[in-house]
């Protein structure tokens, strides 16, 4: 291929796609922050459930609250 | 290197020190790529994105530029294999009016334009960061975490390429 294509082809490529201004105009944290506590994974329902389950036992069995308290 | 640790083990404000550091950098790189500001944006956001949630996986003793450019590219590409440029093409190509010299090259500008688009991605990007953007070869391989000399066979593979097409098309420059 000769060098003279070459220069062709890319002043032709240069004129159909001008070069990008590379310079980013605004700070994006802002919208960052927003995907990131839009994406915080939620407390799963058996968590939940847990929490509602122990809540429950307690309220029915309050003695319990030593069992509770040995394994935390 | 201690902001690199904390951001590792997940500390947002680390992870925000180093995002204010490297968006703009993030961005140029896109946005030479995919050559919409815009899309640029969202897929800067993709990348931190990814980079946050593989923050594990990193090394702090590496540098986090390098690995932040290696993920930017590699969304670059995705986004460009699922994407066509079609939609862009026509406004970017300014209408010429006057000596038919002109006229003619204006033709060929799209019908260069059309070649290019069709180019496989790998390609393309190659050629865009060589011969738009004039980037170096050596810093086009480490972007692209490939050898100098791939990059340079996959630009002279583009020209030739283009090339053809044109010839096909009668167009000889």
């Amino acid at each position: 291929m000769k060098e003279h294509d070459q220069d062709e082809i890319q002043s032709l490529l240069k004129e159909a796609f001008p070069r990008m201004d590379a310079k980013l105009r605004r700070d994006l944290w802002p919208a960052m922050s927003r995907k990131l506590e839009a994406k915080e994974p939620p407390v799963p329902w058996y968590d939940w459930a847990l929490i509602a389950a122990s809540g429950a036992i307690l309220a029915l069995f309050p003695s319990f609250v030593l069992l509770f308290a040995y394994h935390f | 290197m201690e902001l690199l640790k904390r951001f590792v083990q997940g500390d947002v404000e680390a992870f925000e020190t180093l995002f204010r550091r490297f968006q703009g950098e993030v961005y140029g790189w896109i946005v030479r790529i995919v050559r919409d500001p815009a899309t640029a944006e969202d897929l800067t956001l993709e990348t931190f994105w990814r980079i946050y949630r593989a923050r594990t996986q990193f090394d702090p003793n590496a540098p986090f530029g390098a690995w932040a450019r290696r993920i930017a590219i590699n969304v670059a590409l995705d986004h460009l294999r699922h994407r066509r440029w079609e939609q862009e093409l026509p406004d970017q190509i300014p209408a010429e009016t006057g000596s038919s010299d002109a006229v003619l090259r204006q033709e060929w500008r799209r019908q260069i334009a059309d070649a290019f688009r069709r180019l496989p991605v790998k390609l393309r990007v190659a050629a865009t960061l060589s011969l738009i953007e004039e980037e170096p070869y050596q810093e086009i391989a480490e972007a692209l975490g490939k050898p100098e000399a791939t990059i340079r066979v996959r630009v002279f593979r583009a020209i030739r390429i283009l090339r053809k097409q044109l010839s096909r098309m009668g167009v000889k420059p």
